[in-house]
């Protein structure tokens, strides 16, 4: 879809600073504003002591029918920049074109109050996005029938759940019926048939409008945008409306240096060693590709033989998978030595992983040695799973 | 700003509803904590009053009478300054999650100050009442009377809600003098006559004097203190108003991104 007459946000060369010291801001603050009030004007375009640009030149045209993922880290100006288009911040230098209503979700609670019913903050909330009474009338049965909170609705809000909060919030914003429609992680406490149903919602709905959709999880991304765009360092990095490309792109931005946790000591045994056999330090697989790896170690003088174990973690530093030898029912031999291990099909969705090898007792109760997170690679490309993991199976 | 509360008068209102009754609804009871607190003021100074503490100088009415109005009128005007010049900083969540224009939270704050004045007014006028006063044709002027004082108090939450945010510690000291210091130099618990020297001089000063005084005499039909003071601190308000008003419009946004929330 193109052409001007779609055209519903245009941002051109937008740059919004923030300061890093909040006495310093204030200080900044005081100055702009008298400056600003006298009719003297204020020097944005320069940086101050302490000051960064959280945006830095960034320029966006978003057409209707358009889902923009917008994927980047904590600090990358995601935020800064919807705020700037819905109008909550001023910024320094750019400009913001809209052509039509903009509705925001950024916390699902916002302006809500938990002494008051589910039906009473619809009201608050509605008014908030400038809806009138009439219109809030009109809507009410219509938001709290997507909300699916009937039962609840005439409760106080502090008996609601996180997701429930999350269901008004999400079903007051779209009533408004936005022409351009921000969601910044408004949907990340919602339940999982809640957030499937407003997935299709926005592919409904975005026929008519523009959704900017921002979240962390970038299966989330791949289910709902027709268009990625990275954010890193308050810069537009990448925008392309195959999102797959930008996942992978942003998955490649976001690997971390793996981090050894210092090994457990026990009757002498150590690994000395683990190392990717093909290459050094980070690799990339393909979802169900091969890993392999060599660990080095030394078992202590006293132990026959040991149990090797591998462990795979998530960026969370949670253990998505692990395998032992004795499953193989092959034994570490004792005194130094050198082993292989295969990971044949690598069944993990896309994302960065950390690998970790130990050596067990050979009752399997006790840890010999542990190196943790010293092993990083990346599993590529697209595949739409909320599992972490995806069992072969044979289909006949 | 006028422009702004028609679009957003549904917000207001839900806003204004909210907070009333939140503030009365984990409570038994309820309405009374609007006249709580100028009735602890009024009982402080009826106690030194009949201890004998101190003389609040000729009167127009009975002591008591007096004092509950008078400390009406003053709740009135530290309520309109301490509710608006708070109203960002407690907005803060909101107004940073939200785009609306924030100087309706002006307009909620002034209708919810002059909402909770309304009970201690007509608990004034009983006891004004009881003590005998008779109400004439000009103590209608009362309420435009009091007009001036209610600006004041709005263009000093103004201005000072945009300090709040950049400059604690210079708001502190600033809240201190204008609920407390004024107070003083303030013909709110004594007369304008009172037997000072010095507070005289000083109250001739202040235009808070003037804007409490002129309303007062209106309605308990005395005569004026001084036309031409209140006048001058008329004038001097509006002028001030319009200065807030401008450091408000220009300041607000910028402030925004500074509240820590």
């Amino acid at each position: 879809m193109s052409g001007t007459t779609n055209i519903l946000l245009e941002v051109q060369g937008l740059s919004k600073k923030f300061c890093k010291n909040l006495k310093r801001g204030l200080w900044y603050g005081i100055q702009d504003s008298m400056k600003a009030t006298f009719g003297f004007g204020v020097a944005s375009a320069n940086l101050r002591k302490y000051e960064f640009w959280a945006c830095n030149d960034i320029s966006l045209t978003l057409r209707k029918g358009e889902i923009l993922g917008i994927l980047g880290k904590n600090g990358s100006g995601k935020t800064t920049l919807m705020r700037a288009i819905s109008g909550i911040y001023p910024f320094e230098k750019g400009e913001i074109r809209i052509n039509g209503k903009v509705s925001s979700l950024f916390a699902v609670t916002a302006g809500m109050n938990s002494l008051f019913s589910g039906r009473e903050n619809i009201r608050l909330r509605a008014a908030m996005f400038g809806m009138s009474k009439a219109e809030i009338d009109q809507k009410m049965d219509s938001i709290i029938d997507f909300s699916e909170l009937e039962e609840y609705i005439d409760s106080p809000l502090g008996m609601y759940s996180s997701g429930m909060r999350a269901r008004l919030g999400y079903s007051v914003a779209v009533a408004t019926e936005p022409d351009i429609f921000i969601i910044d992680e408004g949907l990340a406490v919602g339940d999982v048939a809640f957030r499937a149903k407003c997935f299709e919602h926005l592919h409904e709905i975005s026929a008519q409008c523009a959704v900017i959709f921002i979240s962390h999880n970038i299966m989330q991304i791949a289910k709902v945008a027709n268009r990625a765009m990275i954010m890193d360092r308050g810069q537009k990095i990448f925008d392309d409306a195959h999102v797959p490309t930008v996942i992978d792109q942003y998955l490649k931005m976001n690997v971390r240096s793996g981090k050894e946790i210092e090994s457990l000591q026990s009757t002498g045994t150590q690994i000395k060693k683990l190392e990717w056999i093909d290459q050094s330090g980070f690799t990339e697989i393909a979802h169900l590709g091969k890993l392999a790896f060599r660990a080095e170690y030394a078992l202590g003088a006293e132990l026959e033989h040991a149990i090797g174990v591998v462990q795979i973690h998530d960026e969370g530093q949670r253990i998505v998978s692990e395998s032992r030898s004795s499953i193989a029912q092959f034994v570490m031999p004792s005194g130094e030595s050198t082993v292989v291990v295969e990971l044949p099909e690598v069944a993990l969705r896309p994302g960065n992983y950390y690998l970790s090898f130990g050596l067990l007792s050979a009752e399997e109760n006790q840890f010999l040695a542990m190196r943790n997170f010293d092993l990083r690679f990346q599993v590529m490309g697209y595949y739409i799973s909320g599992a972490t993991t995806n069992l072969k199976a044979n289909w006949k | 700003m006028i422009r702004s509360t028609l679009e957003y008068h549904t917000l207001i209102r839900e806003l204004i509803r909210v907070e009333l009754l939140a503030q009365y609804k984990k409570s038994f009871l309820g309405l009374f904590w609007v006249i709580f607190n100028p009735l602890m003021t009024v009982v402080v100074w009826l106690l030194l009053y009949f201890t004998g503490v101190f003389n609040p100088g000729p009167t127009a009415v009975p002591y008591p009478a007096f004092v509950i109005l008078s400390v009406s009128m003053w709740q009135l005007f530290v309520g309109l300054f301490d509710q608006i010049s708070r109203s960002l900083t407690l907005s803060g969540p909101m107004l940073t999650q939200a785009a609306f224009p924030h100087e309706i939270l002006v307009v909620q704050k002034t209708a919810l100050v002059l909402f909770n004045f309304l009970l201690p007014l007509l608990a004034s006028l009983v006891v004004l009442l009881v003590y005998g006063s008779s109400f004439s044709i000009s103590s209608l002027l009362f309420l435009p009377a009091l007009l001036p004082l209610i600006l004041f108090g709005i263009a000093l939450g103004m201005l000072f809600s945009i300090v709040e945010v950049l400059a604690v510690d210079f708001y502190h000291v600033a809240h201190r003098i204008i609920t407390g210091l004024l107070f003083y130099i303030s013909p709110v618990v004594y007369s304008p006559q009172v037997n000072s020297p010095m507070l005289q001089a000083l109250m001739g000063y202040n235009p808070l004097s003037y804007l409490i005084d002129t309303p007062r005499a209106l309605l308990l039909n005395q005569s004026v203190g001084s036309i031409n003071g209140f006048w001058i601190s008329t004038i001097a308000v509006i002028l001030f108003f319009l200065f807030s008003l401008r450091v408000y419009l220009v300041g607000e946004r910028k402030v925004i991104e500074r509240i820590v929330v």
